[in-house]
């Protein structure tokens, strides 16, 4: 993953939450709010910050924000008042904040360091020094022994040599400590014994520099391929090395993230491929092909190096544009698509073969500008998963358990508003599943569960929604301890009996939190309920389902509004109409010989009902002899749909119908064919409910 | 002779000699050869008495037990050979059945 793209999201996602903390504080300063009414949020902010902070190692930023959190956390429990000069107080911490925050944007602005320890002081006289001193903020990777992963593949003749890979593994050993070995010999048909078949892959925990960890290595360079991974640390020191003039290579030798020696090798290749006037390559590609660094390592440094020759503000990088503003975009497409068609119409009447070519190039324009609009609104919902990817990896190595991300679906689109609103919820949802939810080797060992905890993140389009599933295969919700910790909390009385799905939802109460200790991840109370609030307000649905020790799942269903989808164009009459692609089984010819007006015919022996559209739509057209019947079938549900014409495959832009129209049962929206006609989306599951309570009206007219 | 070869039930019992290095494998992956021609398919290796081992002598070992095709067919006799023990956790090793003598 581009680790300066998610630095850069970071960043934007920490000056937009000081703006929210700004406004709420200035609001509560000018008596135009209440503090209760802005306190969540203030302390929110804090909160996100001080956490996403966390995860990419800012340990100056997680530190400050972490005495700032413990301040509005006293005053969100009644414990501390936020009188004038507490306002000001957070004010002042909230500009330092931004100042760290733009630090971090361009090294080149500085942090007064004597206000920060003065704001911490007088902090600290609002939050008892016994509570300050037990909060701590835990020492943060930064101080422990890095990481490294070595994999050496020995030479045929190191043996011979006289060189023993034991000695290499007992010289490591003084330099720190093996997490993991996995040693295989991959013998050749015709082994030798003398011969070394040796590929040792080595996880080596230590706080030795990448040229000491080489040089144990130094004798058997030569005749094998050693291969040293810097690990995270590396990515952060470089990350906090100020702008430099300096080249490339010595940038990333002065970071260690590469020796001497491995320079040299890349540079020597660099220089042959010169002389052999090949086309040059880039250091860093090369130092990338050799296995010495790894691609976010480079683009780390020439993000610094390029900043240098070449400084462009963040701002420029990203262009925020309002919503409203591509959505008028949007609409002036599809209009210009629609008016496209008519001309069209008119030129097929007169003729003109130079005109109708000319207008043929301009359709092709036409078609590029209206996907390109399109795109500008959808992204991939992968951007925030790999978002999430990095959280995983850095939350999980921090808590010390061993945990595997997996991604569907991340190409499934999503309107990018909803993507950027679900980023916050997600990331809530996978801190807890991390911290709270998969267990610790020892206690998955002991539960008789695979040691690797399993997190999967995947999207897919369901009955015209967009589903976001989250699933770990932790230790699952305690109903119990929920129920009790909400009766405890004040949120449900003693007496209430709930049912298991509705015991699930009180974690998405206000200050709920049954996790027993506060760790810099989670467990303050705040999120679950953000989440469910930011999910509602996309107009989506969350559910969890739950199995002890089984694990968690999460399912967030929203509205397609704006996705793009792959969906059937069918015909009655001059009406168009797209079903979801997914949904369609098959498509069989439609035998109405049958005068009796039954809604159900015989598919292989199968009872299959069927709506007739037209009658349902009363759509008026002339009765057509051939008919065709689409099977669709969503969940364990078939039905038939009869049509006159099929139409074949397209990609729908799914628009939401107008609010006059909402009522409107079994269309989820519309969409501007390629003709400019206008075409109903299906909403399947709706109409299919719609029919058949219709059907069971005119059965029971008297219920 | 760097390996004494007797049979035991329907196991040929390979005892290896007090040294497996660099300096001898081409010897006792010679000396093994027996096994291979023989009608046995039962193998006992018997490092109990090793003092001296290298990687070269690890890997002729893990060769050993790869060209038996059921893993139930070789046994590793180690006892509590330090040597061997010590190599196993450095090499993060699994041997096939062993048992103490």
């Amino acid at each position: 993953m581009d680790l300066t793209q998610a630095r850069l999201l970071f960043i934007e996602e920490a000056n937009s939450l000081l703006a929210v903390m700004e406004s709420c504080l200035l609001e509560i300063e000018s008596g135009d709010a209440e503090v209760t009414q802005h306190i969540d949020a203030i302390f929110r902010a804090a909160h996100t910050i001080k956490g996403s902070a966390g995860m990419f190692g800012f340990d100056a930023v997680v530190a400050f924000t972490h005495n700032v959190e413990s301040m509005l956390d006293k005053v969100r429990s009644n414990e501390l008042e936020m009188d004038a000069d507490l306002i000001n107080l957070t004010l002042g911490c909230q500009d330092h904040m931004a100042a760290m925050i733009r630090q971090l944007e361009d090294a080149s602005e500085t942090v007064d360091l004597q206000q920060g320890s003065l704001l911490i002081e007088q902090l600290h006289q609002y939050i008892t020094p016994a509570a300050a001193a037990e909060e701590e903020p835990k020492q943060l990777l930064h101080n422990s022994p890095a990481y490294w992963q070595i994999d050496v593949q020995y030479g045929e003749d190191v043996f011979r040599d006289g060189m023993d890979p034991l000695s290499q593994l007992n010289f490591l050993l003084t330099l720190g400590t093996i997490e993991h070995v996995e040693a295989n010999w991959l013998f050749a048909d015709n082994f030798d014994p003398e011969s070394c078949y040796l590929h040792l892959k080595l996880d080596f925990a230590s706080e030795a520099n990448k040229q000491q960890i080489e040089d144990v290595f130094e004798f058997v360079q030569d005749s094998s391929k050693v291969v040293i991974t810097s690990p995270q640390q590396i990515e952060q020191s470089l990350a906090h090395l100020g702008q430099s003039d300096e080249k490339l290579g010595s940038l990333l030798v002065t970071a260690g993230a590469v020796t001497e020696r491995e320079l040299q090798q890349a540079l020597a290749v660099q220089q042959q491929q010169q002389q052999h006037s090949q086309k040059e390559r880039a250091l860093g590609e090369l130092l990338v092909e050799q296995g010495a660094v790894s691609t976010d390592v480079v683009a780390i440094a020439l993000d610094k190096q390029k900043s240098t020759e070449h400084k462009r503000p963040p701002d420029f990088q990203f262009l925020k544009v309002e919503a409203r503003k591509l959505d008028e975009l949007i609409n002036l497409v599809g209009e210009l698509v629609t008016a496209g068609a008519s001309i069209d119409a008119l030129l097929q009447q007169i003729e003109h073969e130079p005109l109708q070519e000319a207008f043929g190039v301009l359709t092709g324009l036409l078609e590029q500008i209206r996907d390109g609009a399109l795109g500008l609104r959808m992204v991939q919902v992968g951007e925030s998963f790999s978002r999430l990817r990095r959280i995983v990896r850095d939350v999980s190595k921090e808590l010390g358990k061993d945990i595997e991300l997996k991604v569907e679906g991340a190409d499934t689109e999503l309107d990018k508003t909803m993507v950027e609103k679900l980023s916050d919820p997600l990331m809530h949802i996978v801190r807890n599943a991390l911290d709270h939810g998969i267990e610790n080797r020892e206690m998955r060992l002991y539960k008789g569960k695979p040691a690797q905890g399993q997190l999967k993140l995947s999207a897919c389009h369901e009955s015209g929604s967009v589903v976001i599933e989250i699933s770990d295969d932790g230790a699952g919700l305690n109903v119990d301890r929920i129920r009790q910790k909400a009766i405890e909390k004040g949120i449900i009385p003693s007496d209430r009996e709930l049912a298991k799905e509705d015991i699930f939802k009180l974690i998405f109460a206000p200050g709920f939190s049954t996790a027993a200790a506060v760790t810099n991840l989670s467990g303050r109370g705040v999120g679950m309920d953000v989440v469910k609030r930011n999910i509602e307000e996309l107009r989506g649905e969350i559910q969890i389902d739950s199995i002890p020790d089984k694990g968690t799942s999460f399912k967030i269903r929203l509205p397609l509004t704006l996705a793009i989808i792959d969906g059937f164009l069918v015909r009655i009459g001059d009406t168009h109409l797209v079903l979801p692609l997914n949904m369609v089984q098959e498509c069989i010819e439609f035998e109405n010989n049958d005068e009796q007006d039954r809604n159900y015919l015989d598919l292989r022996g199968e009872v299959l009902p069927f709506i007739r559209l037209k009658q349902l739509f009363n759509i008026k057209a002339d009765a057509n002899p051939k008919e065709n019947i689409v099977v669709v079938q969503y969940g364990n549900h078939k039905a038939g749909l009869v049509v006159d014409q099929l139409q074949g495959e397209l990609q729908a832009v799914i628009k939401p119908l107008n609010t006059m129209f909402k009522s409107l049962k079994g269309i989820g929206g519309y969409t501007i064919l390629g003709s400019g006609n206008v075409g109903f989306i299906l909403d399947i599951p709706q109409l299919v409910q719609f029919a058949s309570a219709a059907e069971h009206q005119s059965c029971h007219p008297m219920s | 002779m760097p390996v004494q070869l007797s049979h035991k039930a329907d196991f040929l019992v390979a005892e290896l000699p007090s040294e497996l290095t660099i300096f001898n494998v081409r010897e006792v992956h010679q000396a093994l050869l027996p096994f291979w021609q023989s009608d046995s398919e039962k193998l006992i290796l018997d490092v109990t008495s090793l003092e001296e081992l290298d990687s070269a002598g690890v890997q002729l070992l893990l060769w050993v037990i790869a060209q038996v095709e059921k893993p139930a067919q070789i046994i590793l006799s180690y006892g509590e050979n330090p040597q061997v023990q010590r190599l196993t956790e450095l090499y993060g090793l699994a041997w096939p059945l062993h048992f103490e003598q």
